[in-house]
């Protein structure tokens, strides 16, 4: 019980320190700095289990024990990072839901569903994105993939290949 | 508990999160136009897995019952948090606009002007397929001409990270365009 204690509250200290520090300055890079914070979290919290009074709580912890506790933390990290996309910002389709919801007994059209969405600039905003990013640059009217947007090109292709699909979106 | 039987212990999410993997991409070639009835058989597939190889390694050692509950509790969480990860991976491909804009780049020679995208991607069109994807879900019914809410679970999810947005980000409404990937 001991190391999931100890999982548990190493995953909810660094959470508490993404809070505090979100409280204080909000990062122009979210989720690098997400990333950051929680997997800086790890080492130095088992760190702190080695010494002082945390020892004599958690000590002795075995090799399977750190891996398990690190598997953990790794696994919910990025399971937080990918929730927390949905945090910063609505997807068009929760939007839709919520809008619906909002509307009640009173529903809404299909031209009041399209104008919210076309409000939402749905291709600029993902250009853009993909520019901040650096997936695509832009140069003579023109938008080109970079490395990184090629490698991003290739995994969800093979991945549509396997699941025997062509893109959504 | 030997170093072999805790290896075991600690890799059963990883065990369960591959077979979740294999059940769905094998269910994919099945399923069809239905994709998220494979997602979540192959996550409930890998639970088991991950439960079952957990309980297995942990009970062929004389172990607490509240260190066996801990460990196995922890493996779950652990598989839960893989397995939400992978989930979102597969929706990307499913429901991403900018990941199908990115492949249609790719597709293109790698190259593209603004022009050929705002032609490839007619906002209508866009739209139409949002809507018609919420309505086969189930999340959104139409009667007479205008839509209604549908099943709860996606719009409950949806209040619950209303609000998370604003306990972490301390406000309610969508902020300024983000490097969220959809």
């Amino acid at each position: 019980m001991r190391v999931a204690a100890l999982a548990m509250g190493l995953f909810c200290a660094a959470f508490v320190v993404h809070w505090l520090l979100w409280r204080v300055y909000l990062p122009r890079r979210q989720t690098a700095a997400l990333l950051a914070i929680f997997f800086a979290c790890l080492p130095i919290g088992l760190a702190a289990t080695a010494v002082g009074p945390l020892a004599r709580l958690v000590s002795p912890l075995g090799g399977c024990d750190l891996l398990q506790v690190g598997l953990f933390h790794v696994a919910m990290t990025l399971a937080y990072v990918v929730a927390y996309s949905a945090i910063e910002e609505r997807s068009p389709s929760m939007t839709l839901l919520l809008y619906v919801a909002d509307a009640t007994e009173r529903g809404r059209t299909r031209d009041e569903l399209c104008d919210l969405l076309r409000s939402m600039e749905p291709i600029e905003r993902r250009l853009n994105a993909m520019l901040r990013d650096k997936m695509i640059v832009e140069a003579d009217g023109q938008y080109r993939l970079t490395a990184k947007g090629r490698a991003w090109c290739a995994v969800f292709g093979f991945n549509l290949r396997l699941l025997n699909r062509r893109a959504g979106g | 508990m030997t170093m072999d039987n805790g290896v075991v212990v600690v890799l059963a999410p990883v065990a369960g999160q591959v077979v979740n993997c294999l059940t769905h991409l094998t269910l994919c070639q099945i399923a069809g136009r239905r994709p998220y009835v494979a997602i979540f058989a192959g996550f409930f597939v890998g639970l088991l897995v991950t439960a079952a190889v957990s309980a297995a390694a942990v009970l062929e050692r004389d172990v607490r019952m509240a260190d066996m509950v801990g460990r196995c509790g922890l493996n779950l969480l652990t598989y839960g948090a893989l397995g939400w990860g992978y989930f979102h991976f597969v929706n990307l491909n499913i429901a991403s606009l900018r990941i199908r804009m990115l492949l249609e780049i790719g597709d293109s020679g790698g190259a593209t002007n603004e022009d050929e995208l705002r032609a490839r991607y007619n906002v209508n069109e866009m739209i139409a397929l949002r809507i018609e994807r919420l309505l086969d879900g189930g999340h959104l019914v139409e009667r007479n001409a205008r839509f209604y809410s549908g099943r709860r679970e996606f719009l409950l999810i949806g209040r619950v990270f209303e609000a998370l947005r604003r306990f972490i980000l301390g406000r309610p409404t969508q902020p300024p365009p983000s490097s969220n990937v959809d």
